[in-house]
């Protein structure tokens, strides 16, 4: 294996697998169930640890691919093992490390075959890091659907009530739309491979997103080819962002997933959709982009209302919060396409957000329904005067996913659509996504107070209690970051920078499409 | 009187090695069975026999030799595909080992029957003549009509075995006929020496889509198509499957196709080249056909025999994209597939064996209810194996796929690749069903039935998940192996 970073060690490998380490340890842990929860817990804990040195040996100023490290995997085929990590990556990576601990802590009552559980969600860990580090067309690819499979299981197994319909709504769905990805990227991988070997090059570098970047034009490819190709990697991506229409899978995909599960989906498995997006629509296909960069947002704000609407519309609170979700991911996709510094850096920047706002709803939702196993928005309210602490957290957070200035929700938002508004998407779809922030806060509003103010009825919410030590501790650096964010961006918005303002110039100098060709 | 000299013909034995020393292996099994009735014995000598053909194999792997005036050849395909194949029948004997006493078919016969059918499987993938060709269809059929009605108190095995030969005798007419109306056009048998002829054809001018050449080629097609269970020739597939005994059915899901693809894959790339545009499109829409067909009726199965009955057949129009893509991408992709799927079907078959209680062949979905409780290592496997059908990363299912659309991308049989993937969904909804049913539905309140994981069984479906694992996650391993594989043109 061929190591590039200064470290002296495979750092993106050892952080990727050492979470499937873990769950391979937890198989030995059978019948153990505390020993495996601390386990888990303390072994995710030592993967975020892992994970830290990326940030603090992160160089501000370089735009390539940092702690790059490689190996020739399939040379028949052109395929290399090759992770790579960037401005855009690097706090979505860390996210994912920072949060699948906090998941795990949050399911210590799973009582039914504890160990699958948490040797699942490792497992899911080491499939999102996958993605967000793979630069080689065909092991993203792995990655990307190996992430379905524990899903599926988290889903299937510790679900509510309709969970095998949901559970298999998600796997078909989000299969069904990876598999023409799949074709776009044999189609991509030939050509390379083909003008490698004309070059007189090595071939063994086909499927790597570099290599493509830097020769997709030379292929010869038409117009309508660029555009199915680039079609058939949006395709799977809108469905795992959602972008309206293809969302229909998430409501119930969140409803009836375990907490845990559903705060993983939430924060990190979404993310995967946009960060697809940046990587491989905008980067292999800048041309196409700037050509499509109006309907995608045009969807991308119907998302917006329309998403917000339903969550209105909701009685169940954790369909509300998913509808949010829909509403929310809609901003990002907005700020992807605007295809200019501000407005990817506000589409970034706005995904660890809604990671840390909306991954703490699911898990005070989740927290709630343990004791009172009602999601019924109607059977709720006055817990502010029972169960204080978890109202100020939920507070908090509700405020966060509105958006309140001094919360990390506000910058992401406010940097999405200046970006909009100074693109050519222009100002008319910005002033319908600045609706989409009043709606925002018309409808958490309309939780937070249905919870937290009018009557409280000890018979349709029993056996309320304040949240543990062990609660305050998992919402805890989920609420500080909020607000670190929120009050210092920069500090997370620099290292970005430099490979966000180089994206910015690769798409403006693209080619244009040959109209007619 | 002493002119008549007896000419000894000059017996090639790297050609001749693997199936020959398997076939005389089989019958010394069968000579040993009437002597013991341990079949622990007779087992162990199997494998042993199995091991060493493949050492056979490996002893002279990478040279190209032909003999028997080029009616046979020993080329790194041949091997390569022969492997797979005696990998296949390794499996499948384990897999059998502790099922056939235990539904009461504990007759000797039984292994050495599964040697002579493979023997016929080895011959025929190295068969390089028209006339080779059809000894060995006829050598593995022979075995397998009888293997299918193995458990024949039972009454729909008989109807199986009564329907493979009808069926079987019909195809083995259209190849008679078939090469009998190529052997007219052209004068020969020899697969290379058919390109020839057809090449002179065309340097002086004549027309090469002669009706009875066509027709010819046709009827061949239709009785490979027949073995390997292609769209429309498949109908006999669900009911043989389902009557004949499980190993049997395992076995035949796997290397009675891989040793008809070989045999197809010669005769149209070797004998064939200059009707490739004509074959292509035909067995374009065949392709196409199965792997919608296949799939599609797989979904409205409730009896997992018969659901893996159409999934074999979805999983022949794949194959069938390897074969159709005439180039070294096809031939290596569609060996991979090959293993892929040899190590796969089987272990999913050996799932069901472990499952399958005496004098209860008929096995429906909703058995499997909470397996994932009961037996959660065999739910587990089976997992595997579902997750690798349906061709989900990181399983070999999923690696030999890709290999396989690439080489149809390549070739430019694009929207084969792209109804192999639509196909592909549709099989994830019932694979998926499977896993919904092991780990996601209790069982019902009735007493659970029993497993018969065994130990030999155990061993099988073991060997399998690895293979799977391996082949998914170090698919360079074989793609190298695979790779830049040739059809020897011997002339």
């Amino acid at each position: 294996m061929t190591n590039t970073n200064d470290l002296g060690f495979t750092i993106l490998s050892l952080v990727v697998f050492l979470p499937a380490v873990g769950a391979i340890i937890l198989a030995f842990m059978r019948g153990q169930r505390g020993a495996a929860r601390i386990f888990a817990l303390g072994w995710s804990t030592l993967v975020f640890a892992v994970s830290l040195p990326l940030l603090f040996n992160f160089k501000h100023d370089a735009a390539g691919l940092q702690f790059y490290e490689y190996f020739n995997w399939i040379p028949d085929w052109g395929v290399r093992y090759e992770l790579g990590l960037d401005g855009i990556s690097l706090w979505l990576v860390l996210l994912t490390t920072f949060v699948t601990p906090l998941a795990i802590w949050s399911a210590w009552n799973v009582e039914d075959k504890t160990n699958n559980f948490l040797m699942l969600i490792l497992l899911q860990e080491t499939g999102m890091l996958g993605v967000f580090l793979a630069q080689d067309l065909f092991l993203f690819y792995i990655f990307w659907e190996f992430t379905l499979i524990p899903m599926y299981f988290l889903i299937g197994i510790w679900g509510g009530k309709r969970r095998i319909y949901a559970t298999v709504k998600f796997f078909l769905y989000t299969f069904a739309a990876s598999v023409f990805m799949l074709i776009g990227i044999i189609a991509l991988g030939l050509l390379n491979y083909k003008y490698l070997a004309q070059q007189g090059l090595p071939t063994d570098t086909a499927f790597q997103v570099q290599t493509l970047m830097a020769n997709i034009n030379q292929f010869g490819l038409s117009d309508t080819q660029l555009k199915l190709l680039f079609l058939s990697f949006f395709v799977a991506f809108a469905v795992k962002v959602p972008l309206w229409p293809v969302h229909t899978w998430l409501p119930d995909a969140h409803v009836e997933a375990p907490t845990a599960g559903s705060v993983i989906l939430a924060a990190v498995l979404l993310k995967m959709g946009g960060y697809g997006m940046i990587r491989f629509c905008v980067q292999l296909f800048p041309q196409v982009a700037q050509e499509w960069a109006r309907p995608i947002a045009l969807l991308a704000v119907i998302g917006i209302i329309y998403g917000a609407v339903l969550s209105y519309a909701q009685s169940d609170i954790k369909k509300l919060v998913a509808y949010s979700s829909v509403s929310h991911m809609g901003f990002i996709v907005l700020g992807i396409f605007a295809l200019n510094e501000v407005g990817l850096q506000g589409a970034v920047l706005q995904m660890i957000n809604h990671g840390l706002s909306t991954g703490a709803l699911f898990l005070l939702i989740g927290m709630v329904y343990e004791r009172t196993h009602t999601r019924e928005l109607a059977d709720y309210g006055g817990l502010w005067k029972v169960v204080p602490v978890f109202v100020y957290f939920l507070l908090f957070a509700t405020m966060a996913s509105v958006g309140l200035p001094g919360l990390n929700g506000f910058v992401g938002e406010f940097l999405i659509m200046l970006g909009a508004f100074d693109s050519p998407i222009g100002w008319t779809f910005t002033a319908f996504a600045a609706v989409g922030v009043i709606l925002a806060a018309v409808y958490l509003l309309k939780m937070f107070q249905g919870i937290a103010s009018g009557p409280f009825s000890e018979r349709r919410t029993p056996h309320l209690s304040d949240l543990t030590r062990r609660e305050v501790a998992i919402l805890l650096p989920l609420c500080i970051l909020m607000l670190v964010i929120g009050l210092y961006s920069p500090y997370f918005t620099r290292p970005m920078e430099t490979t966000i303002k180089a994206l910015e110039a690769f798409v403006a100098n693209a080619a244009p499409l040959i109209a007619g060709q | 009187m002493n002119d008549l000299t007896f000419i000894t013909p000059e017996i090639n034995w790297t050609v001749l090695g693997m199936p020959a020393f398997l076939m005389i292996w089989a019958m010394l099994v069968l000579i040993v069975d009437m002597f013991t009735s341990d079949r622990r014995v007779l087992i162990t000598l199997c494998l042993i026999g199995l091991g060493v053909t493949a050492a056979l194999g490996a002893l002279d792997y990478g040279l190209t030799v032909s003999g028997f005036s080029d009616m046979l050849v020993f080329d790194k395909f041949g091997v390569l595909v022969n492997w797979i194949l005696l990998a296949g029948t390794a499996l499948t004997l384990l897999i059998a080992f502790d099922y056939m006493p235990r539904q009461n078919l504990n007759q000797g016969e039984f292994y050495p029957l599964v040697l002579f059918a493979t023997s016929g499987m080895l011959f025929l993938v190295q068969a390089t003549d028209l006339v080779t060709i059809f000894i060995g269809v006829e050598t593995l059929s022979i075995a397998l009509y009888v293997l299918t009605g193995f458990a024949v108190p039972q009454f729909k095995s008989g109807e199986a075995a009564i329907k493979y030969l009808l069926l079987g005798g019909f195809a083995a007419g259209f190849l008679v006929y078939g090469i009998a109306l190529i052997y007219g056009m052209t004068g020969k048998t020899n697969l290379a020496q058919i390109a020839t002829e057809l090449s002179t054809w065309q340097s002086t001018g004549k027309a090469l889509d002669d009706p009875i050449l066509l027709a010819g080629v046709g009827f061949v097609l239709i009785a490979l198509g027949f073995k390997v269970s292609m769209f429309p020739f498949h109908a006999w597939t669900p009911d043989v499957y389902e009557g004949a005994p499980t190993p049997v059915t395992a076995y035949m899901s796997v290397a009675t196709k891989g040793a008809a693809f070989a045999a197809m894959l010669r005769f149209l790339n070797v004998a064939f080249p200059a009707l490739k545009p004509e074959w292509q499109l035909l067995f374009g829409l065949f392709a196409a056909a199965t792997m919608v067909y296949g799939n599609i009726v797989a979904v409205a199965q409730s009896n997992l025999k018969r659901m893996l009955a159409y999934s074999s057949i979805a999983h022949a129009g794949y194959m069938l994209l390897g074969v159709l893509a005439a180039s070294e991408k096809g031939i290596s992709a569609f060996t991979v597939y090959l293993l892929a799927y040899t190590l796969t079907n089987l272990g999913a078959f050996a799932v069901l064996i472990a499952l399958e209680n005496r004098g209860m062949p008929v096995f429906e979905l909703k058995d499997l209810r909470g397996l994932g409780k009961r037996s959660p290592l065999l739910a587990l496997a089976m997992t595997v194996f579902m997750f690798s059908l349906a061709g989900v990363p990181p399983t070999a299912g999923f690696a030999s796929k890709f290999g396989i659309f690439r080489a149809a991308w390549d070739a430019n049989l694009d929207y084969l690749a792209i109804i192999g993937v639509i196909t592909s969904v549709v099989s994830a909804f019932f694979y998926l069903r499977v896993i919904v049913t092991m780990w996601m539905r209790d069982a019902e309140a009735t007493e659970p039935q029993p497993t018969y994981a065994t130990a030999s069984l155990s061993l099988g479906v073991l060997v399998a998940v690895i293979g799977i694992v391996a082949v998914g996650l170090l698919p360079n391993i074989f793609t190298d192996l695979a790779k830049a594989l040739v059809l020897t043109v011997a002339q």
